[in-house]
């Protein structure tokens, strides 16, 4: 089936080539310099704990990397399998190689910084984090999968584009790099990791943009889509909250209060995309870091 | 010590009137609709036993007050319910504490849509900034 000239100059598709542009290799990053500072952390602050804030950091984000990895492919079959539009296969293929960069990044990290096996991740894993970046994510994208009904599979995708790109990517995963980033920049501590960091950050940018694009897309076409966008958020805010709150500590390496209002701008920011919120959006103004 | 109890009639009445003079207020709550239920928690120490009445109830809409009650806890029906201890609404009342932080920082519980109250988060900000304007006499300060 050809493209059309409307897929031709879709934003989904300036988005996959942005993609193909921005391409990096997490076999690149220099992690030398990491691993002497590591050391020294571990060494120098005990009673701030930084070390181990840094490891639960990267735990949640190795965790996270490997739940959207494993759940995105039901996504790529709905669009496919519904017809939803060959722009948004496309991109959807460079996100599916972005996320397994991302996780592959995470998995070279602790193997040659930290120098532990990638399962010490799991003991991070409060149940807040489990639920939103685990459980739940899959519980959604299986049902996705499961979905052979063209019209609940429209549906069923709007559900999953606002988990998947609304909460764990918008709310949860650039918000975390952004606050982690800054808070090691700050510090001028594991440029390797600082690094990551930042790629990761403005490859989750195309992702949310994606997403917002969808809703808003999906909503304005069926109107009773944003009761579940709103359900949605509604279940799973608490679990955002909970997991920001994972990092409260005597001696926090993130600023919490900056991390949560990033959070909370994302939520309204998707949130008006899904036409919840009265404000109008201007999708074409889309801050995507690149 | 001059000014109202908190959480009395005469303080509620005083934050009726704080919300409708403040015009940052009327900006900020342009698009929020719903009552709000302010509600302390029993604080028997300092006069705030079970059996006084601890919410204030704001008929809030778009930007206006309509009125704002006294009301035992269980009375309360707002639609959003904010409930916290004296101390941190004490934070909150003096400006120390934004209650959305409170909210995220589990000091501050919600019944009701946690979604909506984020989605205008300004508005929740813009109102408990309207309780610095009342003049009020906290009881542990006696």
């Amino acid at each position: 089936m050809p493209m059309t000239a409307q897929e031709l100059s879709s934003p989904y598709y300036k988005l996959w080539q942005k993609a193909k542009q921005l391409g990096w290799d997490p076999m690149d990053i220099d992690l030398s310099a990491d691993k002497a500072q590591w050391a020294r952390i571990k060494a120098e602050y005990p009673e701030e704990r930084y070390a181990e804030q840094i490891l639960k950091l990267t735990s949640l984000f190795y965790q996270g990397e490997e739940s959207v990895t494993k759940t995105l492919a039901p996504l790529c079959w709905a669009v496919s399998h519904g017809g939803f539009g060959l722009d948004k296969e496309l991109f959807l293929t460079s996100q599916l190689y972005e996320e397994a960069k991302h996780f592959e990044f995470f998995v070279r990290y602790f193997t040659e910084v930290f120098e532990l096996d990638g399962a010490v991740t799991e003991s991070y894993l409060a149940p807040a984090p489990q639920a939103v970046l685990i459980n739940d994510l899959e519980e959604v994208t299986e049902r996705l999968r499961r979905t052979e009904d063209p019209v609940a599979l429209k549906a069923t995708f709007a559900e999953a584009i606002t988990h998947y790109m609304g909460v764990v990517e918008a709310m949860l995963a650039r918000t975390g790099y952004v606050g982690a980033h800054d808070a090691l920049a700050s510090r001028g501590w594991l440029p390797g990791l600082q690094e990551g960091f930042r790629l990761i950050k403005r490859d989750e940018g195309r992702h949310v943009a994606f997403g917002m694009y969808c809703i808003a897309e999906l909503t304005a076409e069926h109107p009773e889509y944003r009761a579940q966008v709103q359900a949605i958020f509604e279940k799973q805010l608490p679990n955002v909250l909970a997991t920001v709150q994972e990092f409260d500590y005597p001696h926090p390496l993130v600023d919490l209060d900056k991390l949560t209002g990033y959070a909370l701008a994302q939520y309204e920011r998707f949130s008006a995309a899904a036409g919840l919120s009265g404000e109008a959006t201007n999708l074409d103004a889309l801050t995507i870091d690149d | 010590m001059t000014g109202h109890r908190p959480f009395s009639s005469e303080w509620a009445e005083a934050f009726k009137d704080a919300i409708e003079a403040d015009a940052s207020y009327m900006t900020a709550a342009a698009k929020w609709t719903w009552p709000v239920a302010l509600v302390l928690q029993a604080a028997p120490e300092l006069g705030y036993p079970d059996s006084v009445a601890g919410g204030v109830e704001l008929s809030l809409d778009r930007g206006r007050c309509h009125s704002a009650q006294l009301r035992a806890r269980d009375a309360v029906t707002a639609p959003f319910i904010l409930t916290a201890p004296y101390a941190v609404w004490k934070s909150v009342v003096r400006g120390e504490l934004d209650p959305l932080v409170g909210v995220t920082r589990g000091k501050i519980t919600v019944q009701g849509s946690l979604a909506t109250l984020m989605m205008h988060a300004k508005s929740a900000s813009a109102l408990c900034a309207c309780a610095r304007a009342i003049p009020t006499a906290f009881p542990d300060e006696g």
